[in-house]
Order: structure tokens, then C-alpha cells, then sequence
């Protein structure tokens, strides 16, 4: 479902599944609140391998931005499909910043 | 279908497959199967309130004009201002943006309640 790293001072969220929705979500944000516990304030989700997602993966999005530190700062690697529509759509680009490579998320949201 | 999350996999990929055969193009198709896959979670989660024991119906149609699905189900109907919803809930909020999102990714909707049973409709039209 995800794997974690860290690059620098950013915690990397990769998602591994082409699909995130709801039937797949409470796994995810299990995970999530099982490796994000110290309120980390740079997070980036690598999403470049998802195909497709739906509300309930967004909640799960919002989810971690809501478990990181009152200034945390989220981005998200999702190329220019369906992914970044569904954040354009939604609203949420304007507080999930959306990346095309992990290198400038990374470079980004790093110190 | 049954009324199971993991049931929208095959809806989600019968409306990959009318869109294909419609000759919608890639974004028209994400939008469709986006659409496709919150009416079914409503279903399940909402009208159905979670029970897997329940059944519903997703009949989809091709043609030269566009994709249309049809779901009929039996459970509770939407409630009228969540299915009016266009505007999206505050940022912080984990649920609650289904149906604005099926209303920005289709170009019509017609929703109807009568003698128990509940039909949503899915138009999205192919680009000239």
C-alpha cells in the first residue's frame, strides 16, 4: 500500500497501488497513522503509480495533512492525470501542492 | 453488483471499456470512471449504509455520442440538498464531496426516487 523514506528533512510517502478508493483507503490511512506519528511538517506522497482515485482516497490525503504539525507543509507527485484533476476539482491543489517529479517536491518543501 | 467497495473494480472497468468503444478521449474517460465509481460508494455506503447483503445494478451504453450508466438501487435515496451539493466541503473535511465531484466529471445527472427504487444517470458526451 505505501512505503516510507526520508530524504533529507521531507518523509516520502510512496503510494505502491495503482488504485486508491475506497475500498482500498482504511489500509492506507491505517499505515499512515501507524508511520507518521511525530507531526512531521514535510511530507511529499509519491503518486506517480496511481491510476485512479476517488473521494475516499482524497479523505485519506486530507487525513495526513491533518496528522502533520500546524505548519506542515504536504505535496504530492502525480503528473498532470487524472490524480491532479481530481485535486484541481476538489479545491485541494490550492492546499495539497501538486509536483511533477519527486526531485521538485523534494527540493520544494526540503530546508 | 453486490453492495461491496471492492465490487466498483468491475464497474470501474466496464465504463473503461464503453468508453474505449464510444472513442472518448483519455480525460473524458478518467472523468467517467471517477463519476462512475462515487455513484457506486454512495450506493454502498449511504444507501445501503454499509450492508454488504444488498444489490444494485450499473447498466452502461455506448454509442457514437458518448457513455451512458444507469444505477438503480433499492436502498435509502439521496437526501435532496446532498444531491443539489455543487460546492465543495471545507478543506479539512475527509468526506462529503461525492456527488459535486460526479456533477463536475459528467455533463448531465437525473436522479429519481419512486416505489422504492432509486436511478441515477450518467451522460458524458464525446468531444467534437
Amino acid at each position: 500500500m505505501a512505503e516510507f523514506s526520508k530524504s533529507g528533512d521531507v518523509l516520502v510517502v510512496q503510494l505502491t497501488e495503482p488504485r486508491l478508493d475506497a475500498a482500498r483507503a482504511p489500509a492506507l490511512k491505517a499505515a499512515l497513522t501507524q508511520n507518521v506519528q511525530d507531526k512531521p511538517d514535510r511530507i511529499v506522497v509519491d503518486a506517480q503509480g496511481l491510476d485512479f482515485m476517488d473521494s475516499t482516497g482524497l479523505g485519506v490525503i486530507v487525513s495526513l495533512l491533518k496528522m502533520m504539525g500546524a505548519n506542515g507543509k504536504l505535496g504530492i507527485v502525480c503528473g498532470e492525470g487524472s490524480v491532479r484533476k481530481l485535486l484541481k476539482i476538489t479545491k485541494l491543489d490550492q492546499i495539497v501542492r501538486p509536483f511533477g517529479t519527486l526531485d521538485d517536491a523534494v527540493s520544494a518543501l526540503g530546508r | 453488483m453486490a453492495s461491496r467497495l471492492d465490487e466498483t473494480d468491475r464497474v470501474a472497468a466496464a465504463v473503461r471499456d464503453a468508453c474505449g468503444e464510444a472513442g472518448l478521449d483519455g480525460e473524458a474517460r478518467a472523468d467517467l470512471e471517477l463519476a462512475a465509481v462515487e455513484a457506486a460508494n454512495n450506493i454502498v455506503v449511504h444507501g445501503y449504509s454499509g450492508s454488504d447483503e444488498q444489490s444494485y445494478t450499473a447498466r452502461i451504453a455506448s454509442g457514437p455520442d458518448g457513455v451512458c450508466i444507469l444505477f438503480t438501487d433499492t436502498g435509502t435515496p439521496i437526501p435532496p440538498e446532498a444531491l443539489a451539493q455543487t460546492k465543495m466541503p471545507d478543506w479539512d473535511s475527509e468526506a462529503g464531496r461525492g456527488m459535486a465531484i460526479i456533477r463536475a466529471c459528467v455533463d448531465e445527472t437525473d436522479y429519481r426516487s419512486t416505489n422504492g427504487a432509486n436511478t441515477l444517470l450518467l451522460v458524458k458526451r464525446r468531444s467534437l
